[in-house]
């Protein structure tokens, strides 16, 4: 079994990926409509650049962002799950959704509705990064054995 | 040893003369305290000028004294994020009609969530401007309180030219014609549309659409023979200096110098066939608010240079240029913080507003004899 700080790291990456893909994505697909020449080259380049810029080279380092909110959410979810009896996986899952609703649905109201991650401007674009959340907190709960009796 | 210290202090004697030279060609003077964030400063006359505080007011200053009553008749705006009251801008005619021009940001009326960019003209009489009409508003409304543009020039043949920015959340939308995100617009001046705008045929385009492509245009001015000198704030980087021409793309978002605030890249291009480049641009960002030629007599050494007022760090960029190209560059007056405007008085002076809720206006003058 991994260490939770492992796991923990892990989900983040997870949560992480799933924001530079879509932001990604949704930019290139744009850019592959008003006929701008985007090669496989293009495409896993600018993939690549996105994971490694919007962890480390944005404004405000957004894995910082993602880190802080999937702690919190984390560590809710953990008493959560210990004081209720939640099952794990739904209960992590549900608290990673949370952290990430709250950094691109929530976050950018303070901000005068500016939505500073590009791929979140859009209904479906929120949907893929709140979806990243779950997902971060599905390997979590799932990689991990302490209270696993509530599964 | 003794050599050593010597050559030094020559050298720092030397040093010490040529910054002496250098800022001794001007004075800089407070001349107004107490401004709630600056925006835009116009000249009625040496003595008697007009400057927009973005929380709403207008506010006038004669012989260097700000009225404590601001101009009355302004309409509301919205003060929110980079929105409020911009722009200042009088009527070529002013001494005949009396017009002046506003930009502002305006919640809308039906839709409480939504906002516009607004170009209202109104009458000054006294201390009131009177006879207030809109004569733009921006469609589509935005949700965002970022990215207006909201500079006003006129040209030589009457007609009037808006930057309108793309909103910060709608940014693809400068590519479309049927929007007036990220735009520059070109209208008579009494709101109606030019019968030779470039776009007045294409279907679906919006009629006031002279240029596209643009990001947050903060800066606009005219030379004599026409020239229109552009700049706007890129994202993370890539802020552009550029000449406008009518009907051209300028390329935004599709090919920039800059990336996402967020570290994303918003386009792998910076360039493409049918899109234009800039004369320059900048790495990493300076934040570009406003821009002024100097036609002056006060500074002959600096005619025809493009001083480029910047919020980041807070400086004046003070270009040379040759055939409407950049030959070189110093940075100026970064002892005052973020630059949010800058203007030519009637005298030659320039004319300096420093951003902040304690905001000044800054004078430049030659040296005494």
């Amino acid at each position: 079994m991994l260490s939770i700080s492992s796991r923990f790291l892990v989900s983040v990456i997870i949560a992480m990926g799933v924001m530079a893909v879509q932001t990604s994505m949704s930019n290139l697909f744009w850019l592959l409509s008003v006929d701008m020449p985007i090669s496989l080259v293009v495409f896993i380049s600018t993939l690549l650049s996105d994971l490694i810029g919007m962890s480390f080279n944005g404004e405000v380092p957004i894995i910082g962002v993602v880190l802080v909110g999937l702690l919190i959410a984390f560590v809710v979810a953990h008493f959560v799950i210990k004081y209720t009896g939640l099952a794990r996986v739904p209960g992590y899952m549900f608290a990673g959704a949370a952290a990430l609703f709250a950094i691109v649905v929530l976050m950018p109201l303070a901000f005068y509705n500016l939505d500073l991650i590009a791929g979140a401007r859009t209904f479906i674009g929120k949907c893929c990064l709140i979806t990243g959340g779950a997902l971060s907190g599905y390997f979590f709960a799932v990689t991990g054995d302490e209270g696993r009796a509530h599964d | 040893m003794i050599k050593s210290i010597s050559y030094w202090l020559c050298c720092g004697f030397m040093i010490g003369a040529v910054v002496a030279a250098e800022t001794s060609d001007y004075q800089t003077k407070v001349v107004v305290k107490g401004l709630d964030n600056p925006w835009s400063i116009a000249f009625i006359s040496n003595n008697d000028w007009l400057v927009t505080e973005r929380s709403g007011a207008l506010r006038r200053i004669i012989n260097g004294q700000l009225d404590v009553n601001p101009v009355a008749g302004v309409p509301d705006v919205l003060y929110a994020g980079q929105g409020g009251l911009s722009e200042i801008f009088l009527h070529p005619k002013f001494d005949v009609n009396r017009f002046v021009y506003l930009s502002f940001s305006a919640a809308d009326t039906t839709d409480r969530k939504g906002n516009a960019l607004v170009i209202v003209r109104g009458r000054l009489q006294g201390n009131k401007l009177s006879d207030v009409t809109t004569i733009f508003k921006s469609d589509p409304l935005r949700k965002t309180a970022a990215h207006y543009g909201a500079r006003i020039q006129f040209l030589a043949d009457g007609t009037m030219l808006i930057t309108s920015g793309d909103g910060f959340n709608y940014r693809e939308q400068a590519q479309s014609l049927d929007n007036h995100f990220g735009k520059l617009l070109r209208l008579n001046d009494d709101g109606s549309i030019p019968s030779d705008n470039p776009f007045l045929s294409t279907p679906g385009a919006l009629p006031e659409i002279w240029s596209y492509g643009h990001r947050n245009p903060q800066g606009l001015i005219i030379a004599k023979d026409g020239t229109v000198f552009e700049h706007e704030h890129g994202p993370k980087g890539g802020d552009e200096l550029n000449i406008i021409q009518p009907g051209k793309n300028y390329g935004w978002p599709a090919i920039t110098y800059g990336v996402d605030y967020s570290g994303a890249t918003i386009s792998p291009f910076t360039e493409k066939p049918g899109m234009e480049q800039p004369i320059k641009y900048w790495v990493p960002s300076i934040a570009p608010s406003d821009m002024v030629l100097y036609q002056g007599a006060m500074f002959p050494q600096w005619v025809g240079s493009l001083f480029v007022s910047a919020l980041v760090p807070g400086d004046v960029r003070r270009l040379a240029m040759s055939e409407n190209k950049v030959i070189s560059e110093d940075i100026m007056f970064s002892e005052f913080g973020r630059i949010r405007s800058i203007a030519e008085a009637p005298d030659g002076s320039l004319i300096l507003a420093v951003d902040g809720n304690e905001g000044s206006l800054i004078r430049v003058s030659a040296d005494s004899p």
